[in-house]
């Protein structure tokens, strides 16, 4: 059984790719799959410090492509999960380093060893971008519900239509602020879907608990508290293929907030 | 230059109707983001038109659905060339070389939401380009 190739791109950066990779990979894996991440983001990579693995980077990308190592030496084992690798890009060298050739054969290669292969794409769409689409067959579109992001998602999403390989994308609507969609100060998660026309995977609410997760190099799906955390895993299996109803992200978080929630709830009287 | 909207019904005569002989392309999806039409005749778009995307034809432009982007008809010189679109939201409009924006208004998102569409056709009229209903709602 040959592994599935998802590529995580979005056009606009900051939106969350690298976040979103690394905690779908790491729900994968936790979940029993075998999954490799490749950072494909030559130059500015950033997939290493998510998993909190940059001490252990031996060989890059550019080294296998480069042929001073095998692929197999220069996968990085997870800190926690045997299931998990990452094919880090190298930090010294840029974009040009590697052509869409190169990278889809180490994902040809990698497809007989492993579950998932999933390819965190920088941010763009001129060479980065080409590389990580190229050996994809399916894609995830991550966007926020900005106005910005909106438009670069919808660039992405023609180019990936005119990709013959890729067979299928969906998307991820990331950073949702639920009071601020209530007050109209952001577009809702539907908004977003109508505009884009896109089949949803997700929706990750906004989540302090994402700049502790980067900065201790933890993702937040290990975190079985956070809703950010929850979200992500639900989108694991989600691509795993199970049915998993969305979320209620709009949990109110002061005392009285979930005093009103619970009393709006009907409650049934039995005669 | 700003649209102006007048009230216009079409009425069957019993004149010569005019036959277009120019070629007309079919486009049978919805324009993204960044996807571009040149076309040496009319261009018909069954679909919507996302901002970002332009379409430029000699003829006549026919959206047959929401038209969010730029659409420039009659690139050649035609002023008799028209713009028609199920719900007119274009961010610009342009017929030979009259040219004409979209209202400010902030970055709304481009479907306006509606349950209804409001077919309209954009022509020359006097130098400026204008919106003219094209049915009764």
């Amino acid at each position: 059984m040959t592994g599935s190739v998802i590529v995580i791109t979005s056009g606009k950066g900051g939106v969350g790719k690298t976040t979103t990779s690394a905690n779908i990979g790491t729900a994968l894996a936790k979940d029993g799959s075998k999954v490799v991440l490749i950072d494909t983001d030559i130059g500015l990579r950033n997939l290493d410090l998510l998993l909190g693995l940059e001490n252990r980077i031996v060989y890059t990308i550019v080294d296998v492509v480069e042929e001073r190592c095998k692929l197999k030496q220069a996968l990085v084992k997870d800190k926690k999960n045997p299931n998990l690798c990452l094919l880090a890009a190298a930090q010294t060298r840029d974009k040009s380093a590697v052509t869409e050739e190169q990278l889809k054969n180490i994902c040809e290669q990698l497809k007989e060893e492993f579950d998932y292969i999933i390819v965190d794409c920088p941010a763009g769409i001129e060479q980065g971008f080409q590389n990580a689409v190229a050996g994809a067959n399916e894609a995830i579109v991550v966007t926020t519900p900005e106005m910005s992001a909106v438009r670069d998602a919808d660039r992405i999403i023609g180019l990936l239509e005119a990709k013959e390989d890729v067979k299928k994308y969906r998307l991820l609507v990331n950073r949702v602020r639920p009071n601020l969609v209530k007050t109209n100060d952001m577009m809702s998660v539907d908004d977003v879907v109508g505009i884009l026309s896109a089949e949803l995977i997700g929706v990750i609410p906004e989540d302090t608990g994402i700049i502790t997760s980067t900065n201790k190099g933890e993702p937040i799906v290990n975190n079985e508290k956070s809703l950010a955390g929850q979200a992500y895993m639900n989108v694991a299996r989600r691509i795993k293929g199970e049915e998993v109803p969305l979320l209620d992200i709009d949990q109110p978080t002061t005392f009285f907030g979930k005093v009103k929630k619970f009393l709006s709830k009907k409650v049934k009287v039995s005669k | 230059m700003q649209d102006e909207e007048v009230d216009f019904y079409a009425v069957p005569t019993d004149e010569t109707v005019v036959i277009d002989t120019k070629d007309t392309i079919y486009i049978n999806q919805t324009l993204r983001n960044g996807q571009t039409v040149d076309y040496d005749g009319n261009v018909v778009i069954i679909g919507d038109c996302h901002p970002g995307s332009e379409i430029k034809a000699t003829g006549d432009i026919t959206v047959w659905g929401v038209l969010g982007s730029i659409a420039h008809a009659g690139a050649k010189g035609n002023v008799e060339a028209k713009i028609r679109a199920l719900k007119m939201n274009a961010v610009q409009l342009r017929i030979a070389n009259c040219y004409s924006r979209r209202p400010d208004g902030g970055n709304i998102p481009y479907i306006v939401k509606s349950s209804t569409f409001t077919p309209e056709e954009a022509r020359i009229v006097d130098d400026n380009i204008v919106l003219f209903k094209m049915a009764q709602n």
